[in-house]
């Protein structure tokens, strides 16, 4: 590992940052260009923003683990992700453009009128973010601790600080801009060292058995049916209960343009999925050694070097440690503007100064959970966040576009049984002893249950206080169905 | 429904979809159809975010069950488990990358029916 070049990436990854973020900050000037961008981007700046938001530390570093440790198990994680975007487009996209807010919050706000659903849908937002960060603070203790063997809170204080300072100088106007950037960096950062890989490894003459590295009890054929409908559930209708998801969506100019942004998403997160499984396929071949929970997450990293020897491998892996900074910073900034917003509004009265403010805030308190947490596999982790925002949010999201029964004590019922829920099964999975295999698997995977129990739960509150309904719904459904002219 | 919306009459089919909220309004609990919107209009939308949900539900049925049936034979046909394709498995492959164009084909399908769905609300709205 030659540290001059990995610093040197590191370090413009962070120029380009800040450069891109400095450009952004000079044409943003109102409250609505630092949350929104002015409702202007163009829906392929938009798409490559949202794509390199999305890509984060877990399908960066962690899919080519995963895969590596549990086999083809893994492939579900990235098709989860891209099809939690149809989910998302099939009943969300244009809608929530249509609604005119800014963030979740604001649109149950403006759906319900109801300061109780207003409060919940925030606490819920940023508590979402804050455990989406933590695991982008892993992944960079992670790879400072293997490329330049320092000490790992010195790469999750870093980010932090990097984060917090962009995001308070330019909102999400520059944000924009630096994360459409951090698409292609990603995208180039994996692309060229796994094209790379292959030439070599095709080169090498090495015969490799496939039956020995892709053995079919890790293979499709074998696979846990309930674990993994369960986990499709939790992803699928995860990503449109992200916040910093929802957010950008607000930034499309029309509900149409907000279909095609979403389109582009999908084929440039998928091509980047499959690039990012290559790395993994290519893993299990030449990096066996490396399958354990411990070091799974750094095979990206070590990779090259291993199978490219001298300054080739050397540069490679610099370009590697490029995009994974690029995801650390993407990720977490996006996070970062999303509660930004939302507590600027709702603790601080809102306005440029308390956003500012609301940033340097939100980078403090998953920094502080990073520190008493220990990394877990960053693709699991990342797949708990999915699973609380599916749980908690999306059910009523998605009864408050499409039914207009929907009230505000059921919202809160329903967004209090499901996240209550997922604590539980949580809490019993980490300290208690179950020893019934179907209850089990149940607490582990517990999507399948808990999304059909929330919404139950939604629909039957809503039901009993029908009294309650909101009076200007048939007017509120007007603009969030109807085209714009 | 007791206004007949001043338009063609013939090219009117949307008749049975306002008839059962009016009945559930008959209680003196709050107002089932919003006074700020227009009878018709409220009709035309009714029909529109109908259209939209039955398109999304349809395409998201079809898609659980194009990936569960493509799941099903990555898993079981034999030939995929035994045969290689650059020293991958077949299934394995398939599993990898195969999914994601079924994606990208469900999303093309909806943004387009999505739109048409749209232009029949925006050529009745006009007729008014």
């Amino acid at each position: 590992m030659n540290p001059v070049l990995s610093v040197g990436a590191i370090a413009f990854v962070v120029l380009a940052t800040v450069v891109i973020g400095f450009f952004g900050l000079r044409i943003s000037r109102t409250t609505d260009d630092f949350l929104v961008a002015s409702r202007t981007v163009r829906p392929w700046w938009n798409a490559s923003a949202i794509s390199g938001e999305y890509l984060s530390a877990a399908t960066f570093l962690g899919l080519a683990g995963l895969i590596l440790l549990s086999g083809s198990s893994a492939f579900w994680f990235p098709i989860g992700y891209s099809a939690g975007y149809l989910a998302l487009l099939l009943f969300v996209a244009a809608p929530l453009r249509r609604s005119g807010a800014r963030t979740i919050p604001d649109f149950f706000d403006a759906r319900l009128d109801s300061a109780g659903v207003r409060r919940l849908t925030s606490v819920l937002v940023v508590l979402i973010a804050w455990l989406y960060i933590v695991p982008q603070f892993h992944g960079a203790a992670l790879a400072i601790n293997v490329v330049l063997g320092l000490p790992p809170w010195v790469g999750a204080v870093g980010v932090a600080v990097l984060v917090a300072v962009i995001v308070a100088a330019g909102g999400m106007r520059s944000i924009t801009f630096v994360q459409a950037f951090h698409y292609w960096l990603k995208l180039t950062a994996l692309a060229v060292p796994v094209m790379f890989l292959l030439i070599v490894t095709s080169d090498s003459g090495i015969s490799i058995d496939p039956a020995l590295v892709f053995p079919v009890e890790a293979g499709p054929a074998n696979q846990n049916v309930y674990g993994t409908v369960s986990l499709l559930l939790a992803l699928l209708l995860g990503t449109m209960g992200l916040p910093h998801v929802l957010v950008r969506f607000y930034t499309s100019p029309t509900g149409g343009s907000a279909r095609s942004t979403t389109v582009i998403v999908i084929v440039m997160i998928s091509v980047f999925y499959m690039v990012s499984t290559t790395m993994g396929l290519i893993a299990r071949r030449f990096a066996g050694d490396l399958a354990s929970p411990a070091t799974a997450d750094s095979v990206v990293l070590l990779l090259p070097s291993r199978l490219i020897p001298g300054v080739g491998g050397q540069l490679l892996t610099a370009l590697i440690i490029a995009g994974a900074f690029a995801a650390f910073i993407a990720t977490a900034s996006g996070l970062v503007v999303s509660i930004a917003g939302v507590v600027s509004q709702e603790v601080l009265g809102g306005g440029v100064r308390a956003f500012r403010i609301s940033a340097l805030a939100s980078v403090v308190v998953p920094l502080l959970l990073t520190f008493v947490t220990v990394p877990n596999g960053l693709t699991s982790s990342v797949g708990l966040v999915f699973l609380v925002a599916a749980s908690s949010l999306s059910p009523v999201l998605l009864l408050g576009v499409w039914w207009r029964g929907l009230t505000a004590r059921g919202a809160i019922a329903g967004m209090l049984t499901g996240s209550g829920s997922v604590a539980l099964a949580l809490i019993v999975t980490a300290f208690g002893s179950v020893s019934d295999p179907v209850l089990e698997a149940a607490l582990a995977q517990p999507a399948a249950w808990i999304v059909p129990l929330a919404t139950l739960t939604t629909v039957l509150v809503s039901l009993g206080t029908r009294r309650h309904r909101s009076g200007h719904v048939d007017r509120f459904f007007l603009r969030l169905h109807a085209p714009e002219r | 429904m007791t206004v007949d919306p001043p338009a063609e009459p013939s090219a009117l089919p949307r008749r049975r979809v306002t008839a059962p909220r009016r009945a559930s309004a008959d209680q003196p609990v709050g107002p089932a159809v919003d006074p700020g919107i227009p009878d018709a209009s409220a009709v035309y939308l009714g029909t529109l975010i109908r259209a939209q949900l039955r398109l999304a539900t349809t395409l998201a049925i079809g898609f659980v069950m194009a990936l569960a049936a493509a799941s099903v034979a990555i898993a079981t046909i034999p030939a995929l488990q035994s045969e290689s394709v650059f020293g991958v498995p077949w299934s394995w492959a398939l599993q990898a990358y195969g999914m994601y164009p079924l994606v990208v084909v469900f999303a093309l399908v909806y943004v387009r029916a999505s739109r048409r769905n749209e232009q029949r609300y925006r050529s009745l709205e006009s007729r008014r």
